[in-house]
């Protein structure tokens, strides 16, 4: 996101891959959950 | 997550690759637990029939893509794991139970997890490709005692590609005249602004 000049704000689609533990990862290091809690997004509903 | 994922797949990527020729590529109901039985190896399952001789093949099949490091166990991993390749690159069979690995100790066991195999699952029973139509919830999950009580996660196929893969055939159509294409892995581009 750095280096496309972008911030966590101004996405407003993100893709990702469900089947395995680097969709937690991804979104956790994307900034989107906070470590560990990033399971607890699809938990919630949040992701569609 | 990596359990349901192979263990889903592997029935069907096991029939494809010839390793058991006499049998169907096939896949449990996760709505007929009645009906399957399924036994664990360690953090995975094969999904198997009750007919005896049916659990002896899949059991081999699954002692084979387990203990024998031969060299179509990576190339049946990478098939069964493509999306994982597409999205991170570098990724390894091997690395990808080693992060969940490291991610449960880090973590503790994180019973949230489960949410994206619900999510994703779910999602797939929208399609129609899919012939799950019964969405999962977390409800009948724990009903049926599907979960892992070890990893709080719950033994479902997070994306039904089993399904998907048994209703390939009937879903395309009759005079379909091109070669299917079976997309095994891709490079991750990174997007210049140059076209």
């Amino acid at each position: 996101m750095k280096q496309a000049g972008i911030t966590l704000d101004q996405i407003n689609f993100l893709n990702i891959t469900y089947v395995s533990i680097y969709a937690a990862l991804q979104l956790e290091a994307i900034g989107f959950a906070s470590k560990a809690k990033a399971g607890k997004l699809a938990a919630d509903k949040a992701l569609n | 997550m990596l359990s349901p994922n192979l263990s889903n797949q592997a029935p069907s990527r096991c029939a494809d690759r010839g390793i058991t020729r006499d049998l169907p590529a096939s896949n449990h109901d996760p709505w007929k637990p009645r009906r399957i039985r399924r036994p664990r190896v360690g953090q995975g399952y094969l999904a198997i029939g009750q007919a005896p001789w049916w659990t002896l093949r899949w059991w081999s099949a699954w002692k084979n893509f387990t203990d024998n490091d031969w060299s179509d166990v990576d190339a049946a991993l990478a098939t069964t794991s493509d999306s994982d390749f597409e999205a991170v690159q570098g990724m390894t069979p091997r690395r990808k139970p080693a992060h969940y690995a490291a991610y449960l100790h880090e973590y503790q066991f994180n019973r949230w997890l489960a949410g994206f195999a619900l999510t994703a699952h779910g999602k797939w029973c929208e399609q129609q490709i899919c012939d799950c139509s019964k969405k999962p919830s977390s409800s009948k999950c724990i009903q049926n005692r599907k979960w892992s009580a070890s990893a709080h996660l719950f033994d479902i196929a997070p994306n039904a590609t089993a399904r998907r893969a048994r209703s390939h055939r009937a879903t395309t159509p009759l005079n379909f005249a091109h070669p299917l294409v079976k997309i095994s892995g891709s490079r991750l581009h990174r997007y210049t602004g140059i076209a």
